[in-house]
């Protein structure tokens, strides 16, 4: 049950993705716009969910409009919010 | 004709080729740590230093130690006990010119990736000596704008930074004033590492790593890709791209152990932790080689990386996985400098050995002076090696090519007037050669023209010889043994005629003078062209020989061998002096005594002098070469049997007995570009003496058969003093027709 799912999840994802999938033959850099599932966390910082999951765990990259971020995988913490110590993260 | 031969032989000694200086390649000139200093708890806790072969890195004695890695980021906490003794006073928050606490995290578990300090607690980073550099250059929220991270670069580079660790990113090409700061980091010779991005395996790398394929920054930027612990693509990562493939590594960036702010580790994952491994390594390599430039550094990561995904460069990898073992390791042509200067001559390492004669023995297999020797890679880094290693002996084995020559030949004496004689040989061996799919087929058969002898009476007392393709000792008048030992032993010409085997088979001629009934007077002289280098070359020969009415006989030999590109059968080449070449001059006196009933003592004794020739290499200013071979032995006839032969021999077959010269080796490079030379007056004599001792008998069974057989022990073979003895035994049986 779970494998359609996860299957129709991505694919409701992609289609409403920015067409920014040039595929590994065209790769192109990703836009600027604000991810329609981010989560904002700050002014012009937000949290993306990633497509897949970090050694199983729901993971999320930070994104800014303007700004550089850092590079770090998050995941939920347990204490709330995000934290990117895998040691702290709330992966179920 | 020889017809057929049937020998056995059992080799013995441990040797008598020169010993190799043991296992192993080139080291770098760092003294060697133990693994058990570095392959610590504390190491393998951190499972990605593992993965990158850091351990191979670490045996060399390189831990950053003096490279400053600027981490352009959140701060580092500058309490934590793996950072505290590692971060440069020089650190700062580039925004408020304050203290660099680090309130995010993510810049001290960054840091701790490059250079947390090896304790004994926690884990420990790549580079776990080096300095780090702290450059915050976040604001409140943890972002960076482009002009706090342009200011942050120009910081580190104003502040002796090496490497400058960028695990940041941003979708847009930065501003002019980001794009200058790298250019000018780029121009001053810093190295710049920065993370691909999070953005997954669809997109290319974020700026600034995007410009890792620009030509502005002159191949010193670098995008940083993540694998998870089994090497395979994390997920998360952005791919390298076809614009930056070539400046495109990766390293692990799943479940990275490292330092937390507060203390403690974290477990991070993210192109932000695979970025510092590779800052990491650029201060290990610049450490172990500080006359790397900059561009060199970054070129030997990428060259040496561990290829994954698409054989070569690719779209998606990219040079592949970061691989410290590999870059330590020397990369490209190894070659041995000969001059005093980095960019001065050198010579191919593969090319520079020595294959010593026999006469030399074990001759410079322990010199220790060799294993200070340094050769440099493509890079020119300069790497330690034993030289001793290409010094090649010759062992003296127990050959049985002399009783084998004529296998195959037939020799043909052709009927001439009288005075006169011509023999031709016939080769009738099939020859063989490997083909396109390697195997084996038949390249040419016999009868073949193989050689060819004649000679004239030119008075009663005056013959000439001449000779093409013979051997010195087929060649007529050049062989004197005092008696008649022809075919009767197995090795006898080390012992009694030493200087007939160091040319080949060649054209000459001779001249046999007799004076007088009991004196003769001869000439040798012979010329070879042999592919073989070392047994090129020219013998000339005069010998005088008196037989007593009495019985026995005495004579007395000079002889003078040049050898064309060879001193005493030993062969120098590239480093060590290729176009070495030598003539040695050969004093002989030899005889028989009768001492019984068809009993005859039998002596030789031959000193040598060798004029070497160096060809300029390593090994020059050769001096005081002699050597020396002598025999004594004594053969019976009739013992058993009529025409029946027994025979002892005791021999030295020809050792050098004195020889030195002067060796010149590379022992280390400077920054300068200059390499340090040693020179070492060394000792060219073998540490054994070899002694052959052959009990041959020689029997007739009947008419045109004969059946001949030998005893041989060698003690100390191949003059070395510490080879266990050799024995042999041969048999041979010959039917002529």
């Amino acid at each position: 049950m779970i494998r359609p799912f996860v299957l129709l999840a991505s694919c409701l994802l992609l289609a409403c993705s920015p067409n920014t999938e040039p595929g590994p033959s065209k790769p192109a850099a990703p836009t600027r716009e604000v991810p329609p599932n981010a989560v904002k966390i700050a002014d012009d910082l937000y949290m993306v969910p990633l497509d897949q999951p970090v050694e199983g765990c729901p993971a999320y990259r930070q994104f800014s409009t303007t700004k550089m971020v850092n590079q770090a995988i998050y995941y939920r913490a347990r204490q709330g919010g995000f934290t990117f110590d895998r040691n702290e993260a709330v992966c179920d | 004709m020889l017809f057929a031969v049937a020998l056995t032989g059992c080799g013995g000694g441990s040797g008598g080729g020169v010993a190799s200086g043991g296992g192993g390649g080139p080291a770098p000139l760092a003294p060697p740590a133990a693994p058990a200093s570095f392959e610590t708890a504390e190491f393998f806790l951190n499972g990605s230093l593992d993965q990158i072969n850091a351990q191979e890195a670490y045996a060399t004695g390189t831990s950053g130690q003096g490279v400053t890695v600027a981490v352009v980021d959140t701060g580092i906490d500058p309490t934590h006990p793996d950072l505290a003794g590692n971060i440069s006073p020089a650190s700062v928050n580039i925004l408020t010119n304050s203290t660099i606490d680090d309130d995010d995290g993510h810049g001290t578990a960054v840091a701790g990736v490059v250079a947390a300090r090896k304790n004994d607690t926690n884990t420990h980073g790549v580079a776990f000596n080096a300095t780090l550099l702290a450059v915050r250059a976040s604001n409140i929220t943890g972002t960076f704008t482009d002009s706090d991270v342009a200011n942050a670069i120009t910081y580190a580079v104003q502040n002796g930074a090496d490497v400058i660790n960028l695990s940041l990113g941003g979708p847009a090409a930065g501003t002019p004033n980001l794009e200058q700061a790298l250019i000018s980091a780029a121009a001053a010779g810093v190295v710049i590492v920065a993370a691909s991005g999070n953005d997954g395996n669809a997109f290319t790398p974020l700026f600034p790593a995007a410009y890792a394929g620009d030509v502005r920054m002159g191949g010193l930027l670098l995008a940083v890709g993540a694998v998870d612990g089994a090497n395979n693509l994390a997920g998360f990562s952005n791919i390298c791209g076809n614009a930056n493939a070539n400046f495109c590594l990766y390293a692990p960036g799943v479940n990275v152990r490292t330092t937390g702010a507060g203390g403690g580790n974290v477990i991070a994952s993210g192109t932000s932790f695979a970025a510092p491994h590779v800052s990491g390594a650029v201060a290990l390599l610049l450490q172990l080689f500080p006359s790397l430039t900059p561009a060199q550094a970054v070129q030997i990561l990428l060259t040496s990386a561990t290829d994954l995904g698409a054989a070569g460069v690719d779209n998606t990898f990219g040079r592949g996985l970061l691989d410290l073992d590999a870059a330590s390791e020397p990369l490209g042509t190894l070659s041995v400098p000969t001059s005093d200067a980095v960019a001065g001559p050198t010579m191919a390492l593969e090319q520079t050995t020595i294959r010593l004669g026999a006469a030399f023995g074990d001759a410079l297999g322990g010199n220790a002076f060799l294993s200070d020797a340094i050769i440099l890679d493509g890079f020119e880094r300069p790497y330690k090696i034993d030289l001793g290693r290409n010094v090649k002996g010759a062992k003296r084995d127990f050959r049985l090519d002399s009783l084998l020559a004529h296998r195959g030949t037939e020799t043909i004496d052709v009927p001439t007037a009288d005075g006169l004689s011509l023999s031709i040989g016939v080769d009738h061996r099939t020859y063989y050669r490997s083909n396109a799919a390697g195997l084996a087929e038949q390249a040419a058969q016999g009868p073949a023209f193989e050689n060819l002898s004649a000679g004239a009476a030119l008075t009663d007392s005056t013959r000439l010889g001449f000779a093409y393709n013979l051997s010195p000792g087929q060649t007529a008048a050049a062989r004197h043994e005092g008696s008649d030992t022809t075919g009767l032993f197995w090795m006898s010409d080390d012992s009694l005629n030493p200087h007939l085997s160091l040319i080949g088979a060649g054209n000459g001629m001779s001249l046999q003078q007799r004076v007088g009934d009991e004196t003769r007077l001869s000439f040798t002289w012979l010329d070879t062209a042999d592919s073989d280098r070392t047994t090129r070359g020219s013998v000339g020969q005069a010998a005088l020989q008196h037989d007593f009415a009495a019985g026995g006989s005495l004579r007395v030999g000079i002889a003078s061998v040049h050898e064309d590109g060879a001193f005493l059968n030993s062969e120098a080449d590239g480093a060590f002096g290729a176009g070495t070449e030598s003539d040695s001059r050969f004093y002989s006196l030899s005889g028989s005594m009768p001492v019984g009933d068809g009993i005859d003592l039998i002596g030789s004794v031959t000193v040598a002098n060798t004029t070497v020739d160096d060809g300029g290499g390593l090994l020059k200013n050769w001096d005081n070469v002699w050597s020396g071979a002598f025999g004594l032995g004594v053969v019976a006839q009739d013992v058993f049997a009529p025409q029946d032969r027994l025979g002892f021999l005791a021999g030295q077959p020809l050792r050098v007995e004195s020889a030195e010269a002067t060796l010149t080796l590379p022992v280390s490079r400077d920054l300068d570009g200059n390499i340090i030379q040693q020179s070492e007056r060394v000792d060219l004599t073998p540490s054994g003496r070899e002694i052959d001792l052959q009990i041959a008998y020689q029997h007739q069974l009947a008419p045109g058969i004969d059946v001949s057989s030998w005893l041989m022990m060698q003690l100390q073979p191949g003059h070395d003093a510490d080879a266990e003895p050799g024995y042999g035994a041969g048999f041979k049986f010959r039917v002529t027709y």
